[in-house]
């Protein structure tokens, strides 16, 4: 039998095409899933782990199949790809040949040890402060550090490491706080149950024994490690004062403990901080009986072109209460004012216990500490019995420059003044008033966000909002500290005055100046602002296979430039793969209706076109043109049925639009020549009887639902392909939102880059595999044109509501 | 006509070297997913003893995961050979229908019927499913070990259709009792374990250093007059594919993964009958004969005991190369 | 906590779970009960709280997850293991961040199961 003829059954090539695209749809899915996989790794593993080299020599050897199986389909259009995996290959193969250089494996260290300096194993406060004392003798308390390698064999002995990765993975504070709070607590709980080792408990006593002076009273502090020196992640974990000796073990665990606080966790998560980039070190001092305590700003962060110090001087009794003096810095040390004239002229608080002389005396100190670590610094110091000074913490000091921007609207009203300034710079966004945290949604971000108080609690959404404007707080409270790290226009104390701004729509901000207009005001500032807070949110401290792996540097498959030679890494290479195997579905299609006629047109009254291609007497009596209770395929039946639901309305709103168009005019307008599909050309589904491969242009989109159901549950698997194309990118973005949402609350697991949403479900009972088929269905119909209806972000939930709800006269 | 070029693969030069990676790379897959079959299997008839707690789940993913890997490893087979692939889809095919008659039986509640008193009917139908893989008695042909035979037969001994590409390939010679073993190596990456090497001591390949461990190179001043054999070998970190041809034809294939982890390690040995191949590999191995050779496997040992046994198998190849000594007499005629 | 001084409650829909669990936990001296339905064994709980549950995941009417909760929301002493045959990293997760004390995924050995349980009761306050 001339093997080209019509067959009953599949023809060998055929089926061997066919199969070819089956095993390429699971292996895309299975690369995702990889480079997700992957992704977690990194963020708590070295590069170098074995548990990240297996699975990435593993992805880089599927990927080199998935290339063979696609230019087996496309008659070896494809070879490029060889050479773009060798080359990712080769240079993976040299990075983890590559091996860095380790830090040193102490568990204990001495702050006057040259180890000490080393931030990688003491972190950045103890290493500051073993920096301080090799410059300064003698200013800096004998202290000890529990180094990073004795966090990681900690959480190794107790076998910690997985079990706190299962529980982070995917956490956000803001999308399910509920169960970002259980997980943490769950967290903390298994440290705080958690089996010291003795190793630990040994270096601790052995260290305190050789560094305790005097009372029998210790601060523990935290000293996290970060790697690139970035952050301080200011009071984002526990400190403890007054632990007696006995008490140190109990007190590194809760310090550990604290690393797993909701703020710390968020504060990481959103910042970009990988787990295995920040371990913890921490730090033991004896504590100092004082007279006297307070800080050293080495620069006045409103005015940092001028040499003027801030001193501040606490109150025993009251740490909320300061005198704040200005010192004149340079060759002569000179005091110039109280800043804080609100208690006295002179403040009543040091005027008994210091002279000017002595308060130049230890801003100098402070002026001293900047030179020789070479960097403005925020210096916590403490007066001892006999008056000596002594230096408890230090760190780096954030100053924010303010661009010069082009003022636009001159005539812009001022809404209000006043504050204190703690980073001066410029925004404009919309005023928000939020009483929580938890009160922020993604539809917020860019805005001018209000508070009351200065809560560390606000830190997880600093990277994602335009301003800061608190009624209340203290230039000294840690929210500033953070909002200085993330260089965000801040203003604190602003006062009851604030309360006018809330409910305004678009208002601009001035922090140095203390003051907010009405309308925008200055030409360009929301891009500066959003580019502002993709540099905040930039993963901080990527590992070096990350570009070569995980980076995304092609992201619309319509663009000229989206050929084989130019994709980058493997994430590219997956996402190329996966475009041009749906493509050659199309051309599949098309030989078997141009060329060998095994195909045949469904015959329905729905205002849609398609091919069905049987590869298993699938069609119950075979004829020119079936109708869609012929084909006896389980999936194709349940995705049939809620394409074909009664309910749904078949939308032509873009037909009322261009109606008397040229039909190229319309094509031109809309883009919708785009893509390798017109609208004009077939759509296809391929059936057997427990698969369907389901492919069609959909006016602007392109759809693929591919699914295999058996009797079983282990082989069920569903995958769906959403690709915007053509008309405005907006509107395509939330097309592809509302289907993110969708399918992401039906249980999908998802992928999404740009307007290419990816998404599969596996493993599901018969009857649940056919709903979740005929809930596609219906989706393939409501999306036809949703970007014609989808005016603004906030209609994405609502449409997702009454889709889920099933209620689709919104979608016509 | 076009689906012809479906089949069709370069021969020459760079894309002969894509060729033979990609080979050992799909036959990598393959084997792992052989692993997996049996590896169920094997867990199958451990959790048959009794002592487990099981339910119907259990007995109904093991057939369902073993149709998927069969439709794997079926596809990888005919990428590798696509000549005559269609008998193995339709064999396929036929073990879906049999796994499908099995799990219909659960869906329809007949698989709780007729179990003795005692036997739970979960350990009924994991027996009936054991049988499917490997009857002790009857058609073994049709089982599901029968099929995966039949997979490696297709691709052992059906004529490879891009050969070994010699010319773009280094080589090292090794000398081995009155034979040198010409070891021609796929350049993969810039760095390939035997560049700028003079011997196998000194190769990055951990997998051909323990073959030839116990096996002695002669040291000579002159190949000639000695016989000669090829080999290709792809070495890629802990693996390597080393194989022999006539023509053609795959006379002998040693693939080998030593990582050191012990689920992942394995040797998996073709030998044609050519080679003469009983005495040849170690009683170690567990064997089956196809249609022109032997299949012979070791996996799941401890690392020291995988290295001996390699150790052992290389030394039987390149020292006693019985088979090989009546091939190359055949071609020095 | 003496194993002679345990009360264990097994809930799995699948008969030979409980038939087979029933007589090989009993070896260690616990007092053990096994349910078929998971709504007759809470009802059952809240009158006589064990000090060890032993769930399946999935049953029908109410999943082991929903049966966790409930158990811990009426004594928070009570350790509770689940059992999934379909052992997931999603539901590990859950399960662990739910407060399960472990899991354990079919097909295992009683032995095996025993381990898990003895663990349990030396956790429990007496």
């Amino acid at each position: 039998m001339n093997r080209f003829q019509k067959t009953d059954a599949a023809s060998y090539p055929v089926r061997f095409r066919y199969e070819a695209l089956r095993s390429l749809m699971n292996s895309n899915v299975h690369a995702l899933k990889m480079l997700g996989d992957l992704g977690a790794d990194l963020n708590h593993a070295r590069y170098f782990d074995p548990r990240i080299k297996v699975p990435v020599q593993r992805l880089i050897h599927e990927s080199f199949l998935m290339v063979q199986e696609l230019n087996l389909l496309a008659e070896n259009r494809y070879d490029d790809l060889y050479e773009v995996l060798s080359s990712i290959r080769n240079e993976t193969e040299r990075i983890f040949n590559t091996l860095p250089e380790s830090p040193g494996d102490a568990l204990a260290l001495s702050l006057d040890t040259e180890d000490a300096l080393d931030h990688r194993q003491v972190g950045t406060k103890a290493s500051m402060l073993a920096r301080i004392s090799r410059h300064m003798p003698g200013t800096v308390p004998p202290g000890f550090v529990i180094s990073a390698k004795g966090y990681r064999h900690f959480l190794d002995a107790n076998d910690l490491n997985e079990r706190i990765r299962l529980l982070i993975h995917n956490l956000d504070m803001r999308k399910d706080q509920e169960t970002f709070n259980v997980r943490t607590r769950t967290i903390r709980e298994w440290v705080m149950q958690a089996r010291i080792p003795d190793e630990i408990i040994g270096a601790i006593e052995a260290s305190a024994k050789a560094t305790a002076v005097g009372d029998d009273k210790w601060a523990v502090r935290a000293s996290a490690v970060d790697e690139d020196l970035s952050h301080t992640f200011a009071s984002q974990y526990e400190s403890m004062t007054g632990v007696t000796t006995q008490n140190l073990t109990d007190a590194y665990r809760r310090v550990i403990a604290s690393r797993f606080s909701d703020q710390a966790v968020s504060y990481r998560i959103h910042s970009g901080f990988r787990e295995v980039r920040t371990p913890m070190a921490v730090l033991f001092m004896p504590m100092i009986d004082m007279t006297l305590r307070g800080y050293i700003q080495t620069r006045d962060i409103n005015n940092p072109q001028e040499n003027v110090m801030e001193l501040h001087i606490k109150a025993m009794d009251d740490p909320l209460k300061s005198d704040v003096f200005r010192v004149m810095g340079g060759r002569a040390l000179r005091w110039i004012e109280n800043y804080d004239q609100k208690d006295t002229a002179k403040g009543t608080l040091t005027q008994q216990k210091l002279t000017e002389e002595r308060l130049c005396d230890i801003a100098g100190q402070g002026q001293i500490a900047r030179e020789r670590i070479g960097d403005d610094l925020h210096i916590e110091w403490a007066l001892d019995q006999n008056g000596t000074l002594k230096i408890l913490q230090a760190q780096r000091l954030e100053l924010a420059q303010p661009e010069e921007m082009k003022r636009t609207n001159h005539d812009s009203r001022i809404l209000a003044m006043g504050g204190i300034s703690i980073v001066p710079g410029r925004a404009e966004g919309n005023a928000l008033y939020l009483k929580s945290p938890a009160h922020f949604t993604p539809a917020h971000k860019g805005s001018i966000v209000i508070v009351d108080e200065a809560l560390p609690d606000f830190g997880p959404i600093l990277t994602d909002i335009a301003a800061l404007l608190v009624i209340g707080g203290h230039p000294t409270d840690s929210l500033a500290t953070l909002a200085r790290e993330c260089s965000l226009p801040t203003i604190f104390q602003m006062g009851p005055v604030a309360r006018r701004l809330v409910g305004k729509r678009r208002i601009s901000v001035n922090t140095m100046k203390r003051t907010v207009y009405e309308g925008s005001r200055w030409r360009s500032m929301r891009e500066r602002v959003f580019a502002r807070m993709a540099e905040s949110n930039r993963v901080k401290g990527r590992s070096p296979l990350y570009d070569r792996l995980l980076r995304l540097n092609m992201t619309d498959p319509d663009q000229p430039s989206f050929k084989a030679k130019n994709c980058l890494s493997i994430q590219d290479t997956v996402l190329f793969i996966h475009e041009m195997s749906v493509r050659s579905m199309f051309g599949f299609g098309d030989q078997q209706t141009g060329l060998f006629s095994t195909s045949s047109r469904l015959k329905t009254d729905l205002p849609f076109k398609c091919q069905v291609i049987d590869m298993d007497h699938a069609v119950s009596s075979p004829k020119k043109n079936p109708l869609p209770e012929d084909i006896l395929s389980l999936p194709f039946n349940a995705l049939w049925k809620g394409v074909s639901d009664k309910n749904l309305i078949w939308t032509q709103h873009w037909k009322h639009e261009m109606a008397g168009l040229h039909p190229d005019l319309k094509e031109a307008v809309f883009e919708s020549n785009k893509g390798p599909r017109r609208v004009t050309d077939m759509n296809y589904v391929i059936v057997s009887k427990d698969y369907m491969n389901f492919n069609a242009r959909l006016f602007h989109h392109y759809i693929m639902v591919d699914s295999h159901m058996g009797p079983g549950a282990e082989n069920n698997e569903i995958h769906f392909r959403f690709r915007g194309s053509g008309g405005i990118e907006k509107n395509r973005s939330r097309c592809a939102s509302f289907i993110e949402t969708v399918l992401g609350r039906r249980g999908f697991s998802l992928d999404r880059k740009g307007d290419i949403v990816t998404a599969w479900m596996r493993c599901y009972a018969r009857d649940e595999s056919e709903k979740v088929l005929e809930d596609l269905g219906r989706l393939v119909v409501c999306v036809r044109e949703l970007d014609a209806i989808l005016k603004n972000d906030a209609d994405i939930s609502r449409y997702a509501d009454h889709f889920i709800k099933g209620s689709y006269t919104i979608f016509a | 006509m076009e689906l012809l070029n479906l089949f069709k693969r370069s021969v020459s030069g760079k894309s002969g070297i894509n060729e033979l990676y990609l080979d050992h790379l799909r036959y990598i897959k393959l084997l792992e997913n052989t692993r997996i079959i049996m590896n169920l299997f094997g867990d199958g008839q451990e959790k048959a003893c009794g002592e487990y707690i099981l339910d119907v789940h259990y007995v109904t993913a093991m057939v369902e995961e073993t149709i998927r890997v069969l439709g794997t490893l079926v596809f990888d087979a005919c990428v590798m050979r696509n000549h005559g692939g269609d008998a193995l889809f339709h064999q396929w095919d036929d073990q879906k229908k049999r796994a499908g008659k099995i799990l219909l039986s659960v869906q329809n509640g007949s698989w709780l019927q007729g179990s003795s008193g005692n036997e739970d009917p979960e350990y009924r139908l994991l027996k009936d499913v054991l049988n499917w893989f490997d009857p002790e008695k009857g058609d073994k042909k049709s089982s599901v070990m029968g099929f995966v035979r039949e997979i490696f037969n297709h691709i052992m001994t059906r004529t490879c259709t891009v050969p070994f590409p010699f010319t773009d390939m280094p080589a090292l010679a090794i000398p081995c009792q009155g034979i040198v073993h010409r070891i021609h190596f796929l350049p993969v990456g810039d760095e390939t374990p035997l560049s700028g090497k003079s011997s196998v001591e000194a190769s990055d390949c951990r997998p051909l250093r323990v073959m030839f461990r116990d096996s002695p190179q002669n040291a000579i001043t002159s190949d000639s007059g000695l016989a000669h054999v090829r080999w290709a070998a792809v070495m890629n970190g802990p693996f390597m594919s080393l194989g022999f041809r006539e023509g053609n034809r795959i006379l002998c294939q040693v693939d080998i993964c030593l990582s050191g982890e012990r689920d992942g390690d394995y040797v998996f040995v073709f030998m044609h009958d050519r080679m003469i191949p009983e005495p040849l590999i170690p009683l170690e191995f567990s064997t089956s004969k196809i249609n022109d050779g032997i299949l012979a496997w070791c996996y799941d040992r401890p690392a020291a005991v995988m290295d001996d046994t390699l150790a052992l198998l290389g030394s039987r190849l390149f020292s006693t190369p019985l088979g090989l000594e009546q091939i190359l007499s055949d071609i020095r005629r | 906590m003496d194993m002679k001084n345990i009360k264990i409650m097994v809930i799995d829909d699948e008969s030979i779970v409980g038939k087979r669990l029933k007589p090989a936990l009993e070896k260690t001296g616990a007092q053990v009960e096994t349910f078929e339905d998971p709504e007759s064994a809470l009802a059952h709980f809240y009158e006589n709280p064990t000090d060890i549950v032993v769930t399946d995941i999935r049953m029908d009417k109410i999943d082991g997850i929903e049966i966790l909760d409930r158990v811990l929301a009426k004594s928070g002493q009570t350790k509770v293991i689940i059992i999934t045959g379909y052992a997931t990293v999603e539901i590990a997760r859950e399960a662990l961040s739910k407060g399960a004390f472990d899991f354990i995924a079919k097909p295992f050995k009683p032995s095996d199961l025993r381990v898990i349980i003895e663990r349990a009761a030396q956790d429990l306050t007496p």
